[in-house]
C-alpha cells in the first residue's frame, strides 16, 4: 500500500550508535507557540549537525499544522462534569525538527499529542497533516483515512508497551515493517539490529515482553515505534524508564530520524534528552483552558 | 487487497437495517460499510442487538427494513435479497465464513476433523481425496492441531481445539469476509490468548475482512480497526477502536469502558 521502502533507519552507518555530544547548549530552548515564522530554524532534510539551522531549509512547508484546537472531556458518569483540556491550540511542525510540548503535569501535553494522532477526538479546530500530495485534517478525517495516515505517515511511540500475549519481542518490533511490505526475514533482521543497539539482551528477543522490566519494555516499544519510516513521529516520554546509557542510544536514534527529515513532536521530561534533541519547546499552558 | 480489488470499495454495505420481533426491536436503522482487510468490532452488552445485527449482515435473519449489499468476486455490488437461495448458500460456503461462539454450532461433531475442513473444499469443487487431505492437514497445522488428530472427531477435542478447528473449517476456502460471534467466549483465559493470537495472525496474513461481535473490549482492542457500539438495537457510537476506547463520548460507552476491570 505504501511506496516507501520501509527503511526506518539509514542502513549501515545507522547501526553504530552516535554517542558524540551534539553541543546543543548554545541554542537555548525558547518557549513559543510556534505561530511565528520559523524558517530559520528548519534544518535541511538531510540534516545539518550541531544545531546549525541553515538558510535554504526545505520549502515544503509544515508537515503538521494545528490551529484553533479545543477539547473538553465530558464525564457523563460524574453528572456531566466538564474537564477542559486545551483551547485555541495552534502551532506548526516542520520536517527535520524536533519540538517538545512543555508545561506542568496536567497542562494537556499528552492529550494534545493524542489528539494529533487521532486517538482523542477534538471539539473544534484543525490538525492538518501532510500526507504525500494530500493534506489530511485529523480533526475531521474518516476513521479509514486515519488508518492509512497512521500506516504510512504518522507514528506514535507511547509511554508504555501494550503487551500482546504470545507475541515475541522481535515480532512486536518487526510488525510495522512487515505492514510496510518488507519481507519477514529482513524485518526480523532489522528488528534484531535495533534491539541490539538498544542493549536488549538477545536471550529476551524470542520471549513475549509481558514479563520484561519497565525499561526493557520501553526499549521494545521505542524500537517498534522507530523501526519503520514515518515522516511524522509523536513521542510520549520515550526515555522515562531508561538508564543513562540507553538514553544516549535513544538520543542517537532521534538525531538520525531528524537527519532523515522526520518531524518529531514529543513530551520529554528528561532535561538531558530534551536539550540534546529538541529545537524548541511549545508551552502548552499558552493554550488557555476555557471551560 | 486480493483479486486486484481496490480497498477503497466497500465489500459489504448495510443501509437502514432493522429487525423487529413482534413488538420487540432487535435492531434498528443500522448503516455501515465493511472494507476489504478490515476488522470491525461490534460491542455492547447482552441484548443490545449485536448478534441480531450479525444475523442480518450474514442474511441468516431476514431484515424487517433496509438492505445488505455485497461486492461479489466479479466486482459488482449486489443486493443480497436479490440472490437466489442457492446463490446465497454458495456465497456462505465459499466467500464467507461464520465462526460461532459454540463450536458445536459451526462444526459437524460426528465428522472427523479432516472431514470438517475437507467438506468446505468439496463445496468449492475439490474432488481429489489426496489433495483435500493434504490441504486439510496443512490447515490443521496452521491452527495448531497435530496432524495425527485428523481422523478424530471434534467430540474428542477440548473447547479451544474445537474453536481452532472451526476457524480452519471457515478459512480453508479463503473467504473474503468472516463473521465471528464471540469466538473466545466461554474459553479459559490462556486458551483465549492462543486463539486471539491465531486469529490476529491469520486475519492479517490473509487480508480478511471480519465483523466480530464481542462483549469483551480487550478482544475488540486486540483484533479490530474500527468499532461500533450498540445499545437498545441502535448504533450509538462509531470510530477507530482506540478512539472509542480511549475517548468514549456517549454516556453508555463511557460506562462500558469504565466498567472493565484492569487486570
Amino acid at each position: 500500500m505504501s511506496t516507501n521502502d520501509g527503511t526506518g533507519l539509514p542502513p549501515h552507518p545507522a547501526l553504530r550508535a552516535d554517542l558524540s555530544p551534539l553541543g546543543r547548549g548554545e541554542k537555548g530552548l525558547v518557549s513559543e507557540t510556534g505561530r511565528s515564522d520559523m524558517s530559520d530554524q528548519r534544518p535541511l532534510p538531510d540534516g545539518e549537525r550541531g544545531g546549525l539551522r541553515g538558510e535554504g531549509a526545505n520549502t515544503q512547508g509544515p508537515i503538521l499544522s494545528v490551529s484553533g484546537v479545543a477539547k473538553t472531556f465530558v464525564l457523563h458518569l460524574r453528572e456531566g462534569a466538564r474537564l477542559p483540556v486545551v483551547s485555541g491550540a495552534g502551532f506548526e511542525l516542520f520536517p527535520g525538527e524536533c519540538v517538545a510540548l512543555g508545561g506542568p503535569s496536567g497542562a494537556g501535553k499528552s492529550s494534545l499529542l493524542k489528539m494529533v494522532y487521532g486517538n482523542y477526538r477534538v471539539d473544534a479546530g484543525h490538525i492538518r497533516v501532510r500526507d504525500g500530495e494530500e493534506t489530511v485534517d485529523v480533526a475531521t478525517a474518516a476513521p479509514r483515512r486515519l488508518m492509512t495516515l497512521r500506516a504510512t505517515t504518522m507514528g506514535y511511540v507511547s509511554q508504555f508497551l501494550r503487551v500482546i500475549p504470545r507475541v515475541s519481542a522481535l515480532d512486536v518490533v518487526a510488525e510495522p515493517l512487515i505492514g510496510d511490505g518488507v519481507s519477514r526475514e529482513t524485518a526480523l533482521e532489522r528488528a534484531g539490529a535495533l534491539l541490539a543497539r538498544l542493549n536488549l539482551p538477545e536471550r529476551l528477543w524470542s520471549l513475549p515482553p509481558a514479563t520484561f522490566s519497565g525499561g526493557e519494555q520501553q526499549r521494545v516499544n521505542i524500537a517498534r515505534g522507530l523501526i519503520a519510516h514515518r515522516p511524522l513521529l509523536l513521542m510520549d516520554e520515550p526515555t522515562a524508564s531508561l538508564d543513562a546509557a540507553n538514553r544516549q542510544v535513544v538520543i542517537g536514534l532521534i538525531e538520525e530520524k531528524k537527519r532523515a527529515g522526520v518531524a518529531i513532536l514529543g513530551i520529554f521530561h528528561d532535561a538531558e534528552v530534551r536539550e540534546a534533541v529538541c529545537d524548541r519547546v511549545i508551552d502548552v499552558t499558552d493554550f488557555a483552558k476555557v471551560a | 487487497m486480493t483479486d486486484g480489488m481496490s480497498t477503497d470499495a466497500p465489500l459489504l454495505v448495510a443501509q437502514g437495517l432493522g429487525k423487529t420481533y413482534g413488538a420487540r426491536i432487535g435492531c434498528r436503522d443500522v448503516s455501515l460499510d465493511i472494507y476489504p482487510g478490515e476488522v470491525l468490532a461490534v460491542v455492547g452488552e447482552s441484548g443490545s442487538g449485536k448478534s441480531t445485527l450479525l444475523g442480518l449482515l450474514s442474511t441468516e435473519l431476514a431484515a424487517s427494513t433496509g438492505r445488505v449489499s455485497y461486492r461479489m468476486r466479479d466486482g459488482v455490488l449486489r443486493d443480497l435479497a436479490s440472490l437466489g437461495a442457492a446463490e446465497r448458500r454458495l456465497l456462505m460456503r465459499t466467500d464467507w465464513g461464520f465462526v460461532r461462539q459454540n463450536p458445536a454450532d459451526g462444526l459437524r461433531m460426528a465428522v472427523s476433523a479432516g472431514g470438517n475442513v475437507g467438506e468446505r473444499l468439496m463445496a468449492v469443487g475439490w474432488r481429489h481425496y489426496g489433495n483435500i487431505r493434504t490441504e486439510a492437514t496443512d490447515w490443521l497445522g496452521r491452527v495448531e492441531i497435530a496432524a495425527d488428530r485428523i481422523d478424530d472427531d471434534p467430540r474428542a477435542f477440548s473447547g479451544g481445539m474445537r474453536q481452532r478447528l472451526q476457524i480452519a473449517r471457515n478459512l480453508v476456502t479463503k473467504p473474503r469476509l468472516v463473521f465471528m460471534d464471540e469466538p473466545t467466549g466461554g474459553l479459559d483465559v490462556s486458551v483465549q490468548a492462543r486463539l486471539l493470537d491465531l486469529i490476529r495472525g491469520l486475519v492479517s496474513e490473509l487480508g480478511l475482512a471480519v465483523v466480530i461481535v464481542t462483549h469483551d473490549l480487550a478482544v475488540a482492542r486486540l483484533l479490530s480497526h474500527r468499532m461500533v457500539v450498540m445499545r437498545h438495537g441502535r448504533v450509538i457510537e462509531t470510530g477507530l477502536t482506540d478512539q472509542v476506547l480511549d475517548d468514549p463520548r456517549e454516556p453508555y460507552t463511557q460506562l462500558l469502558v469504565s466498567s472493565v476491570l484492569a487486570a
